[in-house]
């Protein structure tokens, strides 16, 4: 594949040299589109050669070289970074409209690696050119700074708004102006999130292509969309969904089907009942009700799963039940996705599985393929007697010569590995281990995830046989396969014979230095999930080759980089501890929080490498984490102060205690959740006041309305080993209230934090408490039982010697 | 040679209307609707060949080159006028790839003038055309495009790179599409 690849590249490298401009051009297009197909070794060369023909005398030179630099953004070298911005901005100075228009495009792609120096230059560029006497490269620039969104300094970001704003009344302008406004809206306040809102509602109001164009855009806008205005846009899109253009109206049908988390409950039903009158043949007796729209309708209840209330399940199945019959099919494709998605009553369950199965056999492949996806994601579901039959029909249609059917069907083998029947295991195996050989887009590619899927369920005696043929296929490398064979040696690490794992390690070694990085991210995550089994005289290699990865230029590769590196913190030898430690701290700082997430939870699985030098510096920094602007961050942040525990100096505990119960109030049920445990965590290092605060804020938070928080206050509470003589009676009156919540979950905490508790538990209520858990052992919920008994038998030194028989005969 | 007697076989069902989706990777991108055109006039069909990749001139250059008739062939060319070019009457121009609406018009009246009974169109690529307009516009374009053409029974090549279309668009292309081919 890559020889392949260098060879289509140099001869496109020399179309370059050719006199005929035509050619020229398109060999720079299509050098664009290869991007991270160019092999590592050649892109510096490429990039270079595209900005030098960028300042060709020919103007589709010119035109097609600007946007060959956009296209090769993610493959740009570093150090190329600032003369192709340069060479962008003055490109967009271009007398030529359309090399203006194509290098704000490029400017557009390149996002966040613009160098930070540049970018207030390159925003001001594009801001002006909004004001260009091309209509056509206004538009460009305007959507370029949707894109560039993340990178508009604070102070600029309403001014865009409001310029956007103004052009969205301008009819050339309309459409490309509300898919960027859309964009914005992530970064602004919420009071310019209403006005972008309602704008966009008007929008839906004109004419058909741009009402269709703000539809769609308000569905992307989803959950983004402010509290204030969720109705009103709900009733508007709800309006449009009975519209005379059909057009207009399937673009409505589809956006309440991707809108519907922010469906005000009492709308939730209205929502449901409109959709169901839409999935039939006629709207009214006299308005006929095309194919797509009721495809669109059906599609849309599949998406609804959450608001679908209950006394509606019942009915909704049954019809698409009986849509499965349907003439067109369209219906009847769009009704076996739906299956698939919805929650089904177990009463139907047999019956939705057995029309699945039917329309596996449609004569539209359309329709087979939509039911092998729902039939994928039926699992458990399925009853134990039809799986044989079920497994067996689907590695039938593996064989199916239309891609469309036999790609969906490896997908559903791999997603119901857990209920192939034993007797089917072989079968199933040799078979998808036969087509990962298989020629053809996807179709080995899709082999090799289900290999790595059905991992559990390879036969021992093929285990070996299936390592040897990926590691054969690891050598092609590429998006195609490389990709799935890097992540399924990480699933199948507990298959992989010891003899084996040095090439499995070497294997994932070469594909982490891949030049697509569709490959490297997933080897990246492969090499940590290995952890001891990676031969000791290969663990220094695989640590560099981890650090290597932490600096590449694609945010995935590093944030899988970064992980594994956390979780090979077995394996790390002395003298790398401060480098591993270091490149972790700059990647906790890194501009993608799809990277600070990772590193933030690597942190705390690193604490036993952590050089003492150096602790002071990532305590800071954990904890400045705690503060960062994306939950997910914060949360994993949360989850490493725990770990860290033991290094925080008594100094440092009361500010992270403060941070601590402040965070105990933020919105997000998350955070919230994350720092109860963290506190639990770090109970035991809890003295005087601090334990106090603690206790009686997890007193206060037992109360809150989400079962989750209440749990964790529960699980909290029984971690907590020196509360104060005069809190101890409130600790333990709360815990017995909780053994009665409405949620099995709260009572199983509460139940088993009791049980850890008998230094706590004051003389005077131990009977209380004994008595609370005997009738636990009686609960509906079998978790619960077993909590109280094994609470009972931890408390058995406080049992009243009245009740040591009953208790006995319970444990 | 390998590639020409892929799509040979692959298109050896493919009825004078049927819709298919070419899903290429980009090293086939281009040899791959060239060999489809190919396929295409090869049996008689006549049909309207939109360009936003590459201007018109560079596609008549190319069949020529390997020996592909083009006289059946209703160029719309949606990116030479962005170079200042577009003073060929064989060809029709639109000035902006975005104007979605006005390269929807010019197809209508470009089928129209087909005097063939058996027409096909290729749209060169929706890919590209993501370049200039967003997701949400394009899923509205391939609607139109699509029952336009089973409206009027034309058979239709839409072309898409892999890993160069959102996921959503690609799903409502592979829906509505009779065939899907993969190279």
């Amino acid at each position: 594949m890559k020889g392949k690849n260098q060879k289509y590249l140099n001869e496109l490298l020399k179309e370059t040299k050719e006199s005929d401009s035509l050619e020229i051009a398109d060999a720079v297009r299509k050098i664009g589109e290869l991007k991270d197909r160019i092999p590592l070794n050649m892109r510096k060369e490429v990039v270079v050669k595209v900005l030098e023909l960028s300042e060709g005398k020919d103007l589709m030179v010119r035109l097609s070289s600007a946007l060959s630099l956009g296209q090769l953004n993610d493959v740009t070298p570093k150090d190329m970074r600032l003369p192709v911005v340069k060479r962008l901005l003055e490109l967009s100075k271009d007398a030529e409209w359309g090399v203006r228009s194509h290098s704000i495009i490029a400017l557009g792609e390149l996002g966040y690696n613009i160098p930070y120096s540049m970018r207030v230059k390159v925003i001001k560029r594009v801001f002006k050119l909004t004001e260009d006497n091309k209509d056509e490269v206004r538009g460009f620039a305007s959507v370029a700074l949707g894109k560039l969104k993340h990178i508009i300094p604070r102070a600029m970001r309403s001014k865009v708004v409001k310029k956007l704003l103004d052009m969205s009344r301008e009819d050339d302008l309309k459409r490309p102006v509300l898919e960027s406004l859309s964009s914005l809206i992530e970064v602004i306040p919420s009071d310019r999130k209403t006005e972008i809102v309602e704008r966009l509602m008007e929008l839906t109001k004109e004419g058909a292509w741009i009402s269709i164009t703000a539809s769609g855009t308000i569905a992307d806008v989803g959950k983004k969309i402010p509290i204030s205005v969720r109705r009103s846009v709900t009733e508007d899109v709800l309006k449009l969904t009975g519209d005379c253009d059909e057009n207009i109206k399937i673009a409505a049908i589809d956006a309440l089907g991707n809108l519907n988390i922010i469906i005000p409950v009492d709308m939730q039903k209205q929502i449901i009942d409109r959709l169901m009158l839409l999935t039939g043949k006629y709207e009214t007796a006299q308005k006929l009700n095309p194919g797509e729209a009721r495809a669109s309708a059906i599609k849309a209840i599949g998406n609804s799963d959450t608001i679908i209330p209950d006394d509606m399940r019942e009915d909704i199945i049954l019809k698409l039940l009986n849509l499965t019959y349907d003439k067109n099919r369209i219906i009847r494709s769009s009704t076996a996705e739906s299956l698939g998605s919805l929650k089904i009553d177990i009463a139907y369950t047999d019956r939705v599985i057995e029309q699945i199965t039917r329309l596996m056999d449609d004569p539209d492949w359309h329709v087979k393929s939509s039911a092998l996806h729902s039939i994928g994601s039926m699992g458990s579901l399925i009853p134990k007697d039809n799986r044989k039959e079920i497994v067996a029909k689907i590695l039938k249609l593996t064989y199916d010569k239309n891609y469309n059917v036999k790609i969906p069907a490896t997908f559903a083998l791999g997603k119901l590995k857990n209920i192939i029947p034993r007797s089917s295991r072989e079968e199933v195996t040799r078979r998808i281990f036969n087509m990962s050989d298989e020629d053809g887009l996807n179709v080995g590619g899709s082999a090799v995830w289900a290999i790595g899927e059905l991992c559990e369920v390879i036969p021992g005696g093929m285990r070996k046989k299936v390592v040897v043929k990926l590691l054969r296929l690891g050598e092609i490398g590429g998006w195609a396969v490389g990709r799935p064979v890097a992540k399924a040696f990480g699933k199948l690490k507990n298959v992989i014979p010891r003899s084996m794992s040095k090439e499995v390690t070497d294997s994932l070694l070469k594909l982490s230095c891949d030049s697509d990085w569709g490959v490297r991210r997933p080897a990246a995550w492969s090499l940590g999930e290995l952890q001891l089994s990676i031969p000791k005289d290969m663990n220094r290699e695989v640590l560099q080759q981890l650090l290597v990865l932490c600096d590449d230029y694609v945010s995935g590769v590093r944030a899988r980089a970064v992980l594994s590196l956390g979780k090979l913190a077995a394996i790390i030898p002395e003298d790398m501890n401060e480098e591993v430690i270091k490149r972790t701290l700059v990647l906790s700082r890194d501009f993608d929080w799809l990277v600070r997430r990772p590193a933030a939870d690597a942190i705390g699985n690193l604490k036993n490498i952590i050089p003492k030098s150096a602790e002071k510096d990532v305590l800071n920094r954990i904890l400045e984490m705690s503060d960062d602007r994306e939950w997910g961050v914060k949360q994993k942040a949360l989850n490493s102060i725990g770990r860290l525990n033991e290094i925080i100096p008594g100094d440092m505990m009361k500010k992270i205690i403060v941070k601590l119960l402040k965070l105990t109030e933020d919105a997000n049920e998350i955070i919230k959740v994350a720092s109860i445990r963290t506190l639990r965590d770090i109970g035991n290092r809890l003295t005087g006041d601090e334990n106090n605060a603690v206790v009686e804020r997890l007193i206060e938070l037992s109360f809150d309305f989400d079962w989750i928080v209440r749990r964790s206050c529960a699980l909290a509470i029984g971690e907590l080993k020196n509360i104060r003589e005069n809190l101890k009676t409130d600790v333990v009156e709360r815990l017995l209230c909780l053994c009665d919540d409405n949620d099995w979950s709260v009572r199983d905490a509460s139940a088993r934090a009791l049980g850890g508790m008998v230094k706590v538990i004051p003389r005077s209520m131990a009977k209380e408490v004994i008595d609370k858990l005997i009738s636990l052992t009686d609960d509906f919920d079998p978790s619960v039982r077993d909590s109280a008994s094994r609470s009972l038998t931890r408390l058995k030194g406080i049992v009243p010697k009245t009740m040591k028989d009953t208790v006995k005969g319970i444990i | 040679m390998e590639l020409k007697k892929q799509i040979e076989k692959e298109f050896e069902t493919v009825q004078e209307d049927t819709l298919t989706l070419l899903n290429l990777t980009a090293e086939n991108y281009f040899d791959a609707v060239m060999e489809s055109l190919r396929l295409m006039v090869g049996r008689g069909e006549k049909g309207v060949y939109v360009t936003v990749s590459r201007p018109h001139k560079y596609l008549r250059m190319e069949m020529r080159k390997r020996g592909i008739r083009t006289d059946g062939i209703l160029f719309l060319d949606c990116i030479s006028s962005m170079a200042g070019e577009r003073d060929d009457m064989t060809c029709t121009y639109v000035e902006n790839p975005s104007s979605l609406e006005e390269i929807s018009m010019h197809i209508g009246s470009l089928l129209d003038k087909i005097d063939s009974g058996k027409k096909f169109l290729i749209m060169d690529s929706f890919s590209t055309f993501l370049i200039y307009n967003g997701k949400n516009s394009m899923k509205e374009f391939a609607m139109f495009l699509i029952n336009k053409l089973r409206l009027e029974g034309v058979g239709g090549i839409l072309v898409i790179l892999e890993r160069e279309a959102p996921d959503d668009l690609k799903q409502i292309l592979i829906a509505m599409c009779d065939r899907v081919i993969y190279i």
